[in-house]
């Protein structure tokens, strides 16, 4: 009880852990003191008592400061430079100084003097810290959280992207499970994340406390049973049909009634996949890239019997991890793998006969094109084995010589020379 | 009440060079500034002469990890075993020290005190500077709001701007007419015009062979990647500087002045006043009521106003403070301080200079030492030793010193 708690700058931080906003009202004239003070400040009075406070005011001043003091920092509370420091004013009178947030930190020079903020609590290892976000976005997130009441996320296979993904549902701030077939695969998924994050913890994009609470939401597990109170599910296994057939099937049974079952195939039919559940309408495509954390884009794929309702819900969460969504009608290798596959394919004909040297290629395509690799290199990243596995799909399904793999690749392909991951493609990486 | 028992003068006044001194110590500084004080007596001053050390130091402690700085500092210049105190009030410490000098002449207690200050600030990194310096403001509010010192000037020229009008341009023009006046100061920490500053720039560029920048005029500088943002709306131009150094004067009792000078130069206005400690508690944040407060003491004791001032040092600690320290004084109408330092009436040759010393722009903030330097500044002005920053026939001068954010500030006035 408020009334219990004596008069201090203790007692105001407590409050504060307690998301409540506590300031002195005095009994002889009303004025109110934010912080609590044991002396009114207007009539001196020591007839004061606890008051609770609006969580909503306007900004009365503000700056954007770019060397921070170490006793801030030490609160794990934010390390972005710039940040917003502010007088917030609360419609009862009182201000209160607070660091701002939701504001752009690079553009000051938008922020206004009256605009109306909210406050929003921002947990550290010392407790509660008061800052204020834009009301218009405060009420924003509170209708994307009550529309989409995405609680709980699952990620099935902790490979390179089911590791990526769950560390981006984590970062966004929902709990996510992760499941494995074998204990060796789920630690090693586990353990990339874990660097991940903190090598963003060194680099100072967040603190040890943020940190920790992006960690703390990922859980791991052998047992595919752990998805049952799941709210979406994505599926991150190998790309073979039949295993992901099989995979869909169990998760069927488990998933909640209405949970929404995602698949991150780059290229497999959504469709075919969906078939294998009772639930057609609640399947769907969420193809993120390669590294999932730092790759923006998330191709979003609409199956033959994929729900409005799905789509959008799955729209609008992917939206909230921060990913910029792309809406695809499923059509073999979606839009990027349709499209780079014979880029790829292009440059290597190329190169085949002569047209230029490896090198050259490139040179050409980062130059002239602006891409920040060229396609050679880029092939060799990807793996050969994988370009060839792609146009072959693409090659079948459209039954387009457009699409034919050209000799030069399938002959990398059978000497063994996948590119990075041999280290030798149509470069050499042995050095 | 408001009045001094008897008159007091200062009667030598000295500081040591400011800047940054990896070699030297505080006790080097105020040696420096005690001996340069002890030289500027016209028929010289002895140690035995003088009854009490007063000290204004913000946070050796801190800075050097040298605690019971006053008698250590007495000690070193041969005032053992008279009394010796150190003042803490911030950025007002040394303005705050000299009050105690004069209160303690006033009373009859003393003849003859030394005042000094003194801070060794360049111990630390930038950001150990900036943890220190924001250890004088509100730790469970403003601090943990996430604001520094400029931080906090910055959201004051916030609120003048939205207020007022106020702009950027303005306080450019501050900065300018600040390093016009420190680059006539020889012993200024950064004796050079923005001009000046430009051609480095330009030099530098060419020895690394980088880009040569080019710039239509000052403000074009200003406004460039060249003066990067410290705290929105205030820039690198706008911050005082992180400075090493001391400051010194005698203060002695009419009755014994004249053994010691032939113009003395008298101390007849003090105030000093305090405010809510956070500006969040403040019913406003473009006008520091300490100061009124102060000014309006120091006002009433001389019996002058602000039109009788000819020339004064105010604490500029930041562009955006010498504005509003010109409009709480009462120099300038309230809200006009950007605009009139924008007209050049503030400048050197305008009709009330500010800061002829370069201020704590361009002079150096050496936080301790800067009350006592700002009468420094004065006395040499007054007796028209101020070299090529002398501004003609002053007889009136004003000092405007000021802790934290307005949480103290001290004022004096004096006559010729």
């Amino acid at each position: 009880m408020a009334a219990e708690k004596e008069i201090s700058i203790t007692s105001y931080e407590e409050f504060l852990n307690e998301k409540k906003i506590m300031g002195t009202l005095c009994k002889e004239c009303n004025h109110i003191d934010l912080p609590p003070r044991q002396i009114c400040s207007k009539c001196l009075s020591t007839n004061v008592e606890w008051k609770e406070l609006s969580q909503n005011g306007t900004i009365e001043t503000f700056t954007n400061i770019h060397v921070s003091t170490t006793p801030f920092i030490q609160r794990g509370y934010d390390m972005k430079h710039p940040h917003y420091y502010a007088i917030v004013k609360l419609p009862e009178g009182p201000m209160i100084s607070v660091q701002l947030v939701g504001f752009d930190p690079s553009k000051p020079e938008t922020v206004e003097v009256g605009t109306p903020v909210t406050a929003s609590f921002i947990p550290t290892k010392e407790g509660m810290l008061l800052a204020f976000e834009p009301t218009s976005k405060a009420e924003e997130a509170e209708k994307i959280a009550e529309d989409y009441k995405i609680k709980k996320v699952a990620v099935i296979g902790a490979g390179t992207m089911g590791a990526g993904i769950a560390q981006v549902v984590a970062e966004s701030g929902v709990k996510v499970v992760v499941t494995d077939v074998a204990d060796e695969f789920l630690q090693k998924g586990l353990n990339t994340i874990k660097k991940f994050v903190t090598r963003s913890v060194d680099k100072g994009k967040i603190s040890q406390v943020q940190a920790d609470a992006i960690l703390g939401r990922i859980e791991g597990s052998l047992d595919l049973n752990a998805v049952k109170d799941a709210d979406i599910v994505i599926e991150a296994a190998p790309e073979n049909m039949n295993l992901k057939k099989k995979i869909f099937s169990d998760l069927d049974n488990i998933c909640k009634p209405d949970a929404i079952i995602g698949t991150n195939t780059s290229s497999l039919s959504i469709t075919e996949i969906a078939s294998a559940t009772k639930r057609p309408e609640n399947v769907v495509g969420v193809h993120f890239f390669n590294p999932a954390p730092i790759m923006k884009l998330v191709e979003l794929i609409r199956g033959y019997n994929t729900s409005d309702e799905t789509y959008e819900t799955v729209q609008a969460f992917v939206k909230k991890l921060g990913k910029t969504v792309v809406l695809v009608n499923e059509a073999p290798g979606f839009i990027v793998n349709r499209i780079l596959a014979p880029m790829i394919n292009e440059a290597i004909i190329a190169l085949q006969e002569g047209v230029a040297s490896a090198e050259g290629i490139d040179t050409a395509m980062k130059l002239g094109l602006n891409h920040p690799m060229g396609p050679l290199t880029l092939a060799d990243f990807i793996g050969l084995d994988v370009v060839l596995d792609i146009l072959n799909y693409l090659y079948e399904e459209f039954g387009d010589p457009k699409y034919k793999a050209c000799s030069l690749l399938k002959k990398m392909v059978r000497a063994g020379q996948l590119g990075r991951k041999t280290r030798k493609g149509f470069y050499d990486y042995s050095k | 009440m408001g009045k001094l028992l008897r008159n007091v003068a200062v009667v030598g006044a000295g500081v040591s060079n400011f800047g940054n001194f990896p070699r030297k110590t505080n006790r080097e500084l105020w040696v420096e500034a005690f001996l340069d004080a002890k030289n500027s007596v016209d028929n010289g001053i002895d140690q035995k002469d003088v009854e009490a050390l007063f000290l204004g130091n913000y946070s050796s402690d801190l800075f050097e990890k040298q605690g019971h700085l006053a008698p250590l500092m007495a000690d070193l210049v041969g005032l053992a075993p008279k009394a010796a105190l150190k003042i803490e009030d911030a950025c007002a410490s040394s303005g705050v020290a000299l009050r105690m000098g004069v209160l303690a002449i006033a009373s009859g207690m003393y003849d003859v005190v030394c005042v000094g200050g003194t801070e060794k600030m360049n111990t630390l990194s930038t950001a150990e500077v900036t943890d220190v310096l924001a250890s004088a403001s509100d730790k469970h509010t403003e601090i943990f709001g996430g604001s520094t010192f400029p931080g906090l000037y910055a959201v004051i020229a916030t609120a003048h701007m939205a207020k007022y009008g106020t702009t950027p341009e303005m306080l450019m023009a501050y900065s300018i007419k600040a390093h016009n006046n420190g680059a006539l100061n020889p012993k200024a920490q950064m004796p050079l015009t923005v001009t000046e500053i430009m051609s480095r720039r330009i030099r530098r560029a060419k020895e690394k062979g980088i880009s040569i920048p080019l710039w239509a005029d000052e403000y074009e500088f200003l406004k460039s990647n060249y003066n990067p943002m410290i705290a929105y709306p205030l820039r690198l131009f706008d911050c005082s500087l992180i400075t090493d150094g001391a400051s010194c004067v005698f203060l002695a009792a009419e009755e014994v002045a004249k053994r010691y000078t032939d113009t003395p130069i008298w101390i007849i206005g003090s105030g000093q006043g305090s405010d809510t400690f956070a500006l969040d508690d403040r019913t406003t944040m473009t006008s520091l009521k300490a100061a009124r407060v102060a000014s309006q003491q120091a006002y009433k004791m001389a019996g002058l106003g602000p039109q009788d001032i000819q020339i004064a040092e105010v604490h500029d600690c930041f562009s955006i403070a010498e504005i509003i320290a010109i409009e709480d004084l009462g120099f300038f109408e309230q809200g006009t301080g950007g605009k009139v330092t924008q007209e050049g009436r503030t400048a050197l040759d305008g009709e009330m200079p500010i800061n002829t010393s370069g201020g704590l722009k361009t002079k150096g903030h050496p936080v301790g030492a800067t009350g006592v330097a700002q009468a420094v500044e004065i006395f040499k002005q007054l007796r028209g030793e101020a070299e090529k920053r002398q501004v003609p026939d002053v007889e009136i001068g004003l000092t405007h010193n000021v802790g934290g954010t307005g949480g103290t500030a001290v004022v004096h006035i004096y006559r010729r």
